[in-house]
């Protein structure tokens, strides 16, 4: 527990952290870009045809769609709680975090929505339907840019992240009425199937699940470079950051 | 899949899958580049301004980051 502890104040280190994630980048990207590469191949070669609802090859949509908005979500509880941490710990780069988060959690919703409304055209007819889940996604979006919106309207960088940090704590609300909206509504959007035992047969859980960690890791790995970018936008005055930057000029002349 | 003729029409529906995943690609890319930039345009105005002088320093330094996100 203590060394838990330790490990979590080094991590509040604006220099550890970036240190870190410096050395962590590399291994997430080698990973992320093995699993899309396995992934993919099942999502649009080596995976059959759905035909229980007789989607054909519609049902290759899904592997982008479920990770990203599986993402969109998670992305935004991950924010909220960095948010909590940042209040009440009065720790910086939770807040660092936060606003890191946003820009990718904001893609991820959004091609959620868009592959959403691609893949109900074919299957539902509609491009749109107000129905609850949609709505909701929807709305996540817009908390998405509401946060980025009302971060950048400070000239105060701390005032900025207490405010944001509220909007992003109240807007979690909207999580759960997002994922139990297709069991509380009546909606166009269908029930849990990835969730619910026996709903997807094995065949399609093989390159869903491969998408999912990749995409999963490819988000981790966007967060830590603008998180990078954040933590030396933050820290501009720091001696160390004046030495990461000269770093290699310095290699250069002294050659 | 059974031949690069179903691959690419995906069976009447090519225009919706390969949408689907060619925005999903064009929105990480474009992500991943934005960072990347965002990234090295710090370290250049932080190199720029530790080659001046001491004296011409400014005291505070302030850097610009040229996209909101």
């Amino acid at each position: 527990m203590a060394k838990a502890w330790r490990w979590f104040h080094q991590l509040g280190s604006p220099k550890y952290l970036f240190q870190k994630t410096g050395q962590w980048l590399p291994w997430i990207w080698g990973a992320t870009l093995i699993l899309l590469a396995v992934g993919l191949y099942y999502s649009l070669w080596a995976s059959p045809l759905e035909a229980r609802q007789g989607q054909g090859h519609t049902v290759r949509i899904m592997y982008i769609h479920v990770p990203a908005a599986a993402l969109s979500m998670v992305g935004y509880i991950a924010m909220a709680i960095a948010a909590i941490v940042g209040l009440v710990w009065k720790m910086k780069m939770a807040f660092a975090v936060v606003r890191s988060i946003a820009p990718a959690g904001a893609a991820m919703t959004f091609l959620a929505l868009f592959t959403g409304s691609v893949w109900g055209k074919p299957t539902w007819g509609t491009w749109w339907e107000w129905d609850a889940r949609m709505t909701s996604e929807l709305l996540l979006l817009f908390l998405y840019l509401g946060f980025i919106a009302l971060h950048a309207s400070f000239s105060d960088r701390s005032k900025a992240d207490k405010a944001s940090a509220i909007l992003a704590i109240v807007g979690v609300i909207n999580i759960p009425i997002i994922y139990f909206s297709v069991k509380w509504w009546n909606t166009l959007h269908q029930g849990y199937s990835v969730t619910q035992k026996g709903a997807l047969a094995p065949e399609f859980q093989v390159p869903l699940f491969t998408m999912l960690a990749g995409m999963y890791l490819l988000f981790a790995a966007l967060v830590i470079m603008r998180l990078r970018a954040e933590i030396i936008l933050r820290n501009q005055k720091s001696r160390w950051v004046m030495e990461w930057a000269t770093a290699d000029a310095k290699k250069v002349t002294h050659d | 899949m059974t031949s690069w003729h179903e691959f690419i029409f995906m069976g009447k529906h090519g225009a919706y899958v390969w949408s689907s995943y060619l925005m999903t690609l064009v929105v990480l890319l474009g992500l991943f580049i934005g960072f990347r930039k965002m990234l090295k345009s710090l370290k250049k105005q932080v190199q720029s301004e530790a080659m001046l002088p001491s004296d011409k320093r400014q005291k505070t330094r302030k850097l610009k980051v040229s996209q909101p996100d």
